[in-house]
């Protein structure tokens, strides 16, 4: 008999999770942070730019989270908002608590499609966490021309500001707008799809992450300026729990998200995204 | 600050995003009846309830659209920029101001007098037709964007 799951790479099994030991917390927000973890055993295979691992609270849950950085020594970093039980426990985790990981698993933002093109990212909120490791490799150099939008609620609550300055200095250019803000923000006020419509340019490639309602309007602001809807890339979750396209839970219309996404092309899932309650 | 220095007003509002590929007659007309403005960063263009005589053109910099409500620090709820145009209530009944306007930098606008446009307007329904079809483009995306912020799309999910 088959075996119901082939393991990858390092011979893990894609279903179990191998500790990990919290190195690093960096607060971004009052209820988000950024955790460095060290492998105690395995190494998983390193995350590629959007790709997710299913981390586990020991005793509480397990939840999706987009890697937010790797490095050459297996450690890696997830960006985590407090919102439910699972997130909450890993939010709490201080250096020297042991978490659980299992991953990566989904698809990548194709960077390589991006080498000598004009390439546009947008991330909303959190949805920055997912475009951060793209965006280091795209500022690295490739794109012809990289443009960075980053929507927030408010100054306080944008992410990775020292990244954003870090980018700059590469030569990306890098837009903020919040919803709502004093005098003294120096950005723009306003939400990411004002942006992407003031650009007045078409670009080649869109990568687009955020709040679903968020992607879809500035994906269509992006398409209005002259972008392929087919280069035009967004991440979607649904409810990951198995990661290896087994148990259903993350599917939308014949796609299941936690291997065929969470990355996936704009033209693919505009018409599932308009049905109600996908 | 304002002030009325020379400059092809004529030519800036034929180049302004707002006014693009208008009927150069129209042009003619409406640069007539307008003024270079200049605001230094953190002066008004206009406060809420002002009586609506001009309304802006921006050319450079940006201008906050700003709330104040007694008991809360002034909130910037959108900022408009070049190529933009803030002000268009005097267009629905020459309504005055909802809301103040801040000079968010140096900012420099064409300044359009509300009573000769309208008097304009009412000489001429096809400029009325395209200065209504322009300002509606504004409004709807001014209402796009107040709906997405009002759903606070990167708070908590309810």
């Amino acid at each position: 008999m088959a075996a119901l799951v082939e393991p990858v790479v390092g011979g893990i099994d894609p279903l179990t999770p191998v500790p990990h030991r919290v190195v690093a917390v960096d607060r971004e927000t009052s209820d988000v942070v950024t955790l460095t973890l060290d492998p105690l055993s395995e190494v998983l295979v390193p995350a590629l730019p959007g790709q997710f691992v299913m981390v586990w609270a020991f005793g509480v849950g397990e939840i999706p989270v987009s890697v937010s950085g790797v490095d050459d020594a297996g450690r890696f970093a997830l960006t985590v908002r407090a919102v439910g039980p699972v997130s909450n426990a890993v939010v709490a985790a201080r250096p020297g608590d042991t978490l659980g990981a299992r991953g990566p698993y989904g698809t990548a933002w194709p960077i390589a499609d991006a080498k000598d093109r004009d390439v546009l990212v947008v991330a909303g909120g959190l949805g920055l966490a997912p475009l951060r490791t793209a965006i280091d490799e795209l500022g690295g150099g490739g794109p012809r021309r990289l443009t960075v939008v980053v929507g927030a609620r408010e100054p306080d609550q944008v992410l990775f500001t020292a990244d954003q300055r870090r980018w700059r200095d590469l030569g990306v250019d890098v837009q903020i707008t919040v919803d709502a803000a004093s005098w003294r923000w120096d950005g723009a006020v306003g939400t990411a799809t004002d942006v992407v419509a003031r650009l007045g340019a078409a670009h080649d490639i869109a990568f687009v992450c955020g709040p679903e309602l968020m992607m879809t309007s500035a994906a269509r602001a992006a398409i209005a300026q002259g972008t392929d809807p087919a280069n035009v890339w967004v991440s979607l979750e649904r409810n990951m729990h198995c990661g290896i396209a087994h148990c259903g839970r993350c599917q939308l219309g014949a796609l299941l998200l936690c291997r065929d996404g969470a990355v996936v092309r704009w033209d693919r899932v505009v018409e599932l995204l308009r049905e109600r309650g996908r | 600050m304002n002030d009325t220095r020379t400059g092809d007003i004529r030519q800036a509002l034929g180049e302004h995003d707002f006014f693009a590929a208008m009927d150069p007659r129209h042009l003619d007309t409406l640069a007539q009846m307008s003024r270079w403005s200049d605001h230094a960063a953190g002066s008004w263009l206009a406060c809420a309830g002002d009586a609506p005589d001009s309304f802006h053109a921006i050319v450079r910099g940006r201008v906050g659209i700003e709330i104040t409500a007694t008991g809360r620090a002034p909130l910037v709820v959108a900022t408009v920029h070049a190529g933009d145009v803030v002000g268009w209530s005097w267009f629905i009944g020459r309504q005055p101001w909802q809301f103040d306007v801040v000079a968010l930098d140096d900012v420099r606008s064409i300044a359009l007098d509300v009573n000769g446009v309208l008097d304009a307007c009412d000489r001429s329904d096809d400029l009325r037709d395209e200065i209504t079809t322009r300002l509606l483009r504004v409004v709807a995306d001014r209402l796009r964007s107040a709906r997405l912020q009002l759903v606070d799309l990167y708070g908590r999910a309810r």
